[in-house]
């Protein structure tokens, strides 16, 4: 199973999040918090250990699964200005 | 991974997982930017478990994730938090734009490299002092780099390293000196100077600068300095023609 960088299983969960503050609303999310179930893996791309964490591809584990870990984000309303 | 048994040291677990954190956020603010959106969505904090075997293995604390039917493995709690730029601001130590930073020096590996900015040591003047307070044994331990691997990135960083040699005038009007700019031409004490094989006097000596004061006839040859054991520089230089062309104007004024 495909195992992808953190940062891609992130910024696709992120980046789904980013047409909730997208339009006008009266109630918005400030905060976001997830518990995710993630395979996990390390991984070496030109020679730099690439830390791999993604959602099971499938609902159920089988015995050639890699146990799951937990992973929990807290996410908040930001300036898209870097840094700030 | 880096050994035969797939563990790794757990510094590099978490610095591989600091640089995905850190390149979602930036993509995340990128990604919001493009889209011209007022507010995006950024990490705050982030915890992961994860099912691992943990070793020790001389001293060192190594990480493999659980494989496939692994039992009995350990439980990783790993709580993150963002840095906001006042924070790093905060803390960060003011260094001088003028400091070699250790990056800009030639033939030290990314690997080494990193393993000393893990250690704090950022630019070679630090790496320097820690090395005479403490010893290559002390900072290999603290940057997890072997000694002879340590002692040859020190060896290189101290080469010293002539950029510029210059006439200048003396308070005697007879008599002319010569300035020597570079890097590392001072250690311990001043260093031995030789022009074409005889020594040179030296007047004034700092990491950066000599002073030197030659014979009449040592204002061409090779220039040697010695500031240590295996630690030498030589240059050729000829100063003889601009000599002659600033006495010229000097009679013609």
């Amino acid at each position: 199973m495909w195992t992808r960088p953190l940062a891609e299983m992130l910024m696709d969960v992120a980046g789904s999040l980013l047409g909730v503050s997208a339009n006008q609303q009266v109630v918005r999310a400030t905060e976001v918090e997830l518990r995710l179930p993630v395979d996990v893996k390390l991984a070496r791309f030109d020679d730099a250990l690439v830390f791999c964490a993604d959602v099971p591809a499938w609902r159920w584990q089988t015995d050639w699964d890699r146990p799951l870990g937990e992973l929990r984000l807290r996410m908040e309303e930001a300036s898209p200005e870097i840094g700030q | 991974m880096n050994t035969a048994e797939g563990t790794v040291p757990i510094e590099d677990f978490v610095q591989a997982l600091q640089a995905q954190l850190d390149r979602a956020q930036r993509a995340m603010h990128v990604k919001a930017r493009n889209l011209n959106l007022p507010l995006t969505f950024a990490l705050k904090d982030i915890a992961i478990d994860l099912r691992t075997h943990i070793d020790v293995v001389r001293n060192q604390v190594r990480v493999r994730p659980a494989g496939p039917g692994d039992h009995d493995t350990s439980v990783l709690h790993l709580t993150l938090t963002t840095v906001t730029r006042p924070m790093i601001e905060e803390n960060a130590f003011a260094m001088d734009a003028s400091e070699e930073r250790i990056d800009e020096v030639q033939d030290i590996s990314e690997e080494d490299r990193r393993k000393l900015e893990w250690a704090g040591l950022q630019t070679v003047r630090q790496l320097k002092q820690l090395h005479e307070e403490s010893g290559e044994e002390s900072i290999g331990r603290m940057a997890n780099l072997p000694v002879d691997r340590l002692r040859k990135a020190l060896q290189k960083m101290s080469q010293p390293l002539v950029s510029r040699v210059e006439p200048e005038d003396s308070e005697d009007p007879g008599r002319k000196l010569l300035r020597i700019r570079g890097e590392n031409l001072m250690r311990q004490g001043s260093p031995k100077v030789q022009i074409a094989g005889e020594p040179v006097s030296v007047l004034q000596a700092n990491d950066r600068e000599l002073l030197l004061a030659p014979m009449p006839h040592q204002f061409t040859g090779v220039l040697s300095i010695e500031t240590g054991p295996d630690l030498a520089t030589q240059t050729a230089f000829d100063l003889r023609p601009a000599l002659n062309q600033s006495a010229k104007n000097g009679e013609g004024s």
